[in-house]
């Protein structure tokens, strides 16, 4: 167990930057997750931590270690990949000894921490079958059981869960979410799959086109989003981001292009009139009711069981809602929507939030 | 119904045609060592030149096999082809697979130059080659040795080239996982990579076996001492000893190819699809 630091670090691929300067510090037994769409850079990130990748620039620390040109071997990290790696020709329980006997550790020793990880993961009845003889979910048991036998500093999950279906995904999350209970390690876990990353981080970092867009708790980032793309990247429907300019006649209104008039209510906010201005909103965060002005017309209704999510245009702009079990809607609707302006984010012209 | 029943006579056409193919392709290539063997099993009163040509012997007879032992140290010359060719099978191996694996797999200045100079030498023709190969065996003093029988097949580019490919298809994180538990190269080499690419293995083993069993030219260069010879160079004695006669020539070739089959047999097993089953997945 250590604290991670990264000191402006920083990877470039010829005159290609993946990673752009980064500094994040990561405590002792915390669980990080990296999160962001395909290409960000997040899996970059924590293979220069591992030490697969080497640095352009900066600093990488465990605790007060500089592990920056250290060797991967030598780092005391633990990594399962995506793809489980498990060697293909040895069974499960030389998968898991492999590493240890190899790097010249006492017969009983590798025994106790095989029938350890064997114990924690309940892979008692797999042992003596190989790779192809394993469901997804077996083999991914056993790539972190391979991990957890080296005893790291570190877990570095690369994105574990991507290839199991959705129940399975389900179960190992909260084996996951067990093993970090129970080892209180440093974990590190990459993922694209926000529901991962909500359910298993003490933080969020959310990563987009190789920058840190923003760190926080899960509540923290759903919440308070720092910025349009962490606002839209996090949740499901999408947040609906309504762009327009700040006019006033009686109080502050968002003009959008259509035309149409949102209140931006006593927000707080330090606005002028002509200020450009986007306003965020999540689905779930919309009223629904028959005498609000606004209205939006159903294009599609996706029902998923105890709630239903409508996407539609209002005016000129696509919108999303979430509608509870009682409430009904169906394609060609007109639903009157009231947008709360407590519940509203607001970001200006860059896509940076406004704070009230 | 009728639709049916055409269909059943057009996919049987179909097939019919294909057997047709695949029975001539067999017979093109087997049939020259049937007719071998048809010849190794002729009785000296049999003519093998008569018109038209009698594939089945009239009166079969093992007798030619028995002849080519008495005629010559087959057993000898049977034994140096074995040493040879083992020797050569397990040093093309481990040094095509050493020298394919940094290749493939690590990162270093002028490897891509290392690798096209390697290929290049595979368009050389051996006749090029092998008056500077005798000069150097020479004076290297490994004229008349095993020694000097088998350096050369020791290791080839094109086991090189054959084996880097191999490697280039493992999956990167079998490796990266390896590194990370502290695994060193060598270990992840021997113990990762060599299982893993068994099939080629195997199939390189097949191609120096059979190129170093069935060589000629190189060892009538550098062999002068008769109980060093190899067997391809016994069989030509054969020739050469009992002018025409083909039955005796046609058994010694048998004897000789029977190792090749042997070998290839054993080794067809690792000739398996799917070696990587479940080493990653996505």
């Amino acid at each position: 167990m250590t604290s991670i630091s990264l000191e402006c670090v920083r990877k470039e691929y010829g005159s290609e930057c993946a990673v752009h300067e980064t500094n994040l510090e990561i405590s002792s037994g915390e669980f990080v997750v990296f999160v962001g769409p395909s290409g960000c850079g997040k899996s970059t990130l924590l293979r220069m931590i591992s030490g697969l990748e080497s640095v352009t620039g900066g600093r990488i620390l465990f605790g007060d270690t500089d592990v920056t040109n250290l060797a991967a071997s030598r780092r005391e990290v633990a990594m399962v990949f995506q793809a489980y790696a498990l060697y293909p020709h040895m069974t499960a329980r030389q998968n898991l000894s492999f590493g240890l006997k190899m790097t010249g550790h006492d017969t009983r020793e590798i025994e106790r921490r095989v029938n350890r990880a064997v114990k924690m993961l309940r892979l008692e009845n797999y042992l003596s079958r190989k790779p192809s003889q394993l469901s997804g979910g077996q083999c991914q048991r056993v790539a972190i059981g391979r991990a957890l036998v080296q005893q790291p500093k570190v877990f570095l999950f690369d994105e574990p869960l991507s290839n199991l279906d959705a129940e399975l995904r389900g179960s190992m999350r909260i084996e996951i979410a067990n093993l970090h209970r129970e080892l209180n390690s440093t974990m590190i876990y990459v993922t694209h799959d926000q529901v991962e990353a909500m359910t298993l981080a003490d933080r969020i970092a959310v990563l987009g086109k190789g920058r840190i867009e923003q760190v926080g708790t899960p509540h923290d980032i759903y919440h308070q989003p720092e910025n349009i793309f962490v606002a839209e990247f996090m949740g499901v429907p999408k947040i609906n981001i309504l762009s327009g300019i700040v006019t006033g006649n009686n109080g502050l209104c968002l003009r959008l292009n259509s035309g149409l008039k949102i209140p931006l209510g006593g927000s707080q906010l330090s606005l002028s009139v002509g200020d450009e201005l986007s306003v965020g909103i999540r689905p779930e965060d919309v009223s629904v009711g028959p005498d609000c002005s606004m209205k939006m017309h159903v294009n599609y209704v996706e029902q998923i069981g105890a709630s239903a999510h409508c996407f539609g245009k209002t005016g000129d702009q696509d919108f999303r809602i979430a509608l509870h079990e009682h409430m009904e809607s169906s394609v060609g609707d007109q639903i009157g929507i009231l947008l709360n302006p407590e519940k509203m984010h607001f970001f200006d012209a860059s896509g940076e939030r406004l704070y009230r | 119904m009728q639709n049916s029943i055409f269909s059943t006579a057009r996919e049987f056409a179909r097939r019919g045609v294909q057997y047709a193919v695949l029975l001539a392709v067999a017979c093109a290539f087997i049939g020259p060592f049937l007719w071998l063997l048809s010849t190794a099993m002729k009785s000296g009163a049999e003519n093998i030149f008569e018109s038209p040509p009698q594939f089945i012997p009239k009166a079969p007879t093992l007798e030619n096999f028995g002849r080519v032992f008495e005629s010559l140290p087959f057993v000898t010359y049977f034994f140096n082809s074995a040493i040879v060719a083992s020797v050569a099978v397990i040093c093309n191996l481990l040094f095509c697979s050493l020298a394919a694996y940094p290749l493939a797999r690590m990162s270093f200045a002028g490897k891509n130059a290392i690798f096209l100079i390697l290929i290049s030498t595979m368009m050389l023709p051996f006749q090029l080659l092998m008056i500077p190969l005798y000069s150097i065996a020479v004076t290297l003093g490994l004229n008349n040795s095993f020694f000097g029988l088998i350096i050369p097949h020791a290791c080839t580019a094109f086991g090189i080239f054959l084996m880097r490919q191999a490697f280039l298809a493992v999956p990167h994180q079998l490796e990266e996982s390896a590194h990370i538990e502290g695994v060193n190269r060598f270990q992840i080499w021997w113990y990762i990579m060599l299982p893993l690419v068994r099939p080629t293995l195997a199939t390189l083993a097949v191609f120096t076996f059979i190129g170093v069993w069935g060589d000629f030219l190189w060892p009538l260069i550098i062999l002068d001492d008769q109980s060093k010879y190899t067997l391809p160079l016994g069989v030509n004695k054969l020739a050469g000893t009992f002018g025409k006669d083909w039955r005796l020539v046609a058994a010694g070739a048998i004897l000789s190819v029977i190792p090749t089959i042997a070998v290839f047999l054993f080794t067809q097993r690792f000739f398996i699809s799917g070696a990587l089953k479940g080493a990653v997945k996505g």
